[in-house]
């Protein structure tokens, strides 16, 4: 497992797109704190990290989605069975690579975004300022950027699967795109139709994805009809359930 | 002679279809092997089994004396390089990084490269490399990390001539100190001139495993005799009870009855003459097609 991780963050490393990201994702959330200038309320932007959470989504999807594809684009799962012979571990130490990729990114768009608003807004718009939920800019912040990374345990089991069951990583890029983006939306289309017939149609994963906003903005329940806690215990369940059928996906795809 | 590798009695189905159908073989230690069949006759299937890419459904599968099941398959293949299909390459890695990417020694690198003649472009990035040299990089990885066995499917593609002969000097270097190469290719003539034995399936059956050199010694059992009158011959020949097939230039006589010093007697007592006696040719290429086909009476 050890050597396995090893070669996994070896190639990591080694790769353009992973290489760039941090600089990707500074030059889009200096892009967003530049245009937010006239806009009204900006400790908003602060405290959501410049959409860090949107655009930490995009780049994480296409990791995920290339780390399982790549392996069969270039044929080389092949010699990845061959000297490791367990598509578990293989699988599993793929995760763990990206998890600690979540992990790097995240610390970078939380610096980034202390960064980015001294460079725009500079002295103004203290982070000791008090705003949501009678805490602090900087809380919030803290509490956006570390939210997000918690929902990237469902976004990247959920593209994991869709990585093992598809030809190739762009496919599963834009489907995981599509599905994360409007997971929420359609999970609010079912609750407010079903829910009151099928009070459990408010654990399926797409409401799941909300987890990420909850924690910063309360109201959020009303629409997730879901608490703090409970929406925590269904995005692990839910993990689960997808490493478990990516996993599935994984050990019968053709080589 | 010690066998590496055992197949007894091995099958492998996907779905209703049986790749591997009951097959048997065996490959000894040191030897190089010839591994030949038309597209989708297993051999694909047979590599992967031993990479353990793929389990087996029936039979017994045996490493070195060891009995391989999907629960210690790693002691057969962490002892096994391989360049199967296409090199296991990654695009954005440079020749030397892989190398570092699967742990190989300095020394052993310097080896190979200069083995392998890839001096020259061994930092550059994969992305700017010719088939040719990508083939190379994938036949140094499966030499690294010194193998007991090495497969090598179709190692010749993309290969020009100098690098073809280096690819056959080093596959003969390698087997003289004890590796074991199982080599597929279709271009059989380049697998003649390397291999100690010849594996022939079809269908997923083995279709016989012999040794290059009795393979050859098939072909002694046939003559080619051309004289002045064929026909002529033929009938002589005939009369006398000998048994011959009269082709388009010359007749062929089967002489596993040791009947050639009797066929030249008639010939030349009947004042024919004789402009040519010849043994008919048995290449592997011609070994290859005739089993496929069918109706050949190996023994």
């Amino acid at each position: 497992m050890i050597d396995l991780l090893r070669q996994e963050l070896y190639k990591m490393v080694h790769q353009k797109s992973i290489q760039f990201s941090p600089l990707i994702l500074f030059s889009l959330m200096l892009f967003v704190g530049f245009a937010s200038i006239h806009t009204g309320d900006l400790n908003d932007y602060i405290s959501q990290g410049f959409a860090a959470a949107q655009w930490l989504d995009i780049l994480i999807i296409i990791a995920s989605a290339n780390i399982i594809s790549m392996e069969f684009e270039h044929g080389t799962i092949k010699h990845l069975i061959a000297q490791h012979n367990q598509r578990l571990l293989i699988y599993l130490s793929k995760m763990i690579v990206i998890g600690i990729y979540c992990v790097v990114l995240h610390l970078c768009a939380f610096i980034f975004a202390i960064v980015v608003k001294y460079a725009v807004y500079g002295n103004s718009y203290p982070f000791s300022a008090i705003y949501d939920n009678h805490q602090t800019v900087m809380q919030n912040l803290l509490t956006s950027i570390l939210s997000n990374l918690f929902s990237c345990l469902l976004v990247v089991t959920v593209v994991f699967l869709i990585a093992s069951l598809s030809r190739t990583s762009s496919i599963a890029a834009v489907v995981g795109v599509l599905f994360i983006f409007m997971a929420t939306a359609v999970s609010r289309i079912l609750i407010n139709t079903v829910g009151r017939a099928l009070p459990s149609i408010k654990w399926n994963p797409g409401n799941m994805f909300n987890v990420a906003f909850q924690f910063l903005t309360p109201d959020v329940y009303q629409q997730s009809m879901l608490t703090n806690t409970q929406l925590v215990i269904g995005n692990l369940i839910w993990a689960v359930i997808f490493i478990a059928l990516g996993y599935g996906a994984f050990k019968r795809k053709r080589i | 002679m010690k066998d590496i590798l055992v197949f007894k009695h091995l099958t492998k189905q996907f779905g209703k279809r049986s790749v591997l159908d009951d097959l048997s073989f065996n490959v000894p230690k040191g030897h190089i092997v010839g591994l030949v069949g038309p597209n989708g006759a297993g051999k694909s299937t047979i590599m992967k089994c031993i990479l353990g890419i793929y389990s087996y459904d029936q039979g017994e599968l045996f490493f070195d004396g060891q009995r391989i099941t999907k629960h210690n398959v790693n002691e057969m293949s962490l002892k096994t390089g391989a360049l199967i299909e296409s090199p296991s390459i990654y695009p954005f890695l440079s020749g030397f990084q892989h190398f570092k990417l699967y742990s190989a020694s300095k020394d052993e690198v310097n080896r190979i490269v200069a083995l392998l003649g890839m001096q020259n472009y061994i930092h550059q990035k994969v992305t700017g490399y010719s088939f040719g040299m990508k083939q190379k990089l994938g036949i140094a990885l499966a030499l690294i990390n010194q193998p007991e066995l090495v497969i090598l499917d179709e190692p010749m593609n993309g290969l020009d001539l100098m690098a073809t002969l280096d690819l056959r000097n080093m596959i003969k270097t390698e087997a003289a100190k004890g590796v074991t190469f199982i080599v597929s290719s279709h271009i059989l003539s380049e697998l003649e001139k390397i291999s100690d034995d010849i594996i022939l399936i079809n269908n997923g059956k083995l279709v016989f495993q012999t040794t290059l050199q009795a393979l050859r010694g098939l072909g002694k059992r046939y003559y080619l005799i051309t004289t002045n009158d064929n026909k002529r011959a033929m009938a002589l020949l005939d009369a006398k009870g000998i048994k011959a097939e009269l082709q388009q230039h010359s007749i062929k006589i089967n002489n596993s009855n040791d009947r050639l010093t009797d066929s030249l007697k008639v010939i030349l007592t009947n004042d024919l003459q004789l402009w040519d006696v010849s043994h008919e040719g048995m290449d592997l290429e011609s070994a290859t097609l005739r089993f496929i086909k069918g109706g050949a009476d190996h023994d």
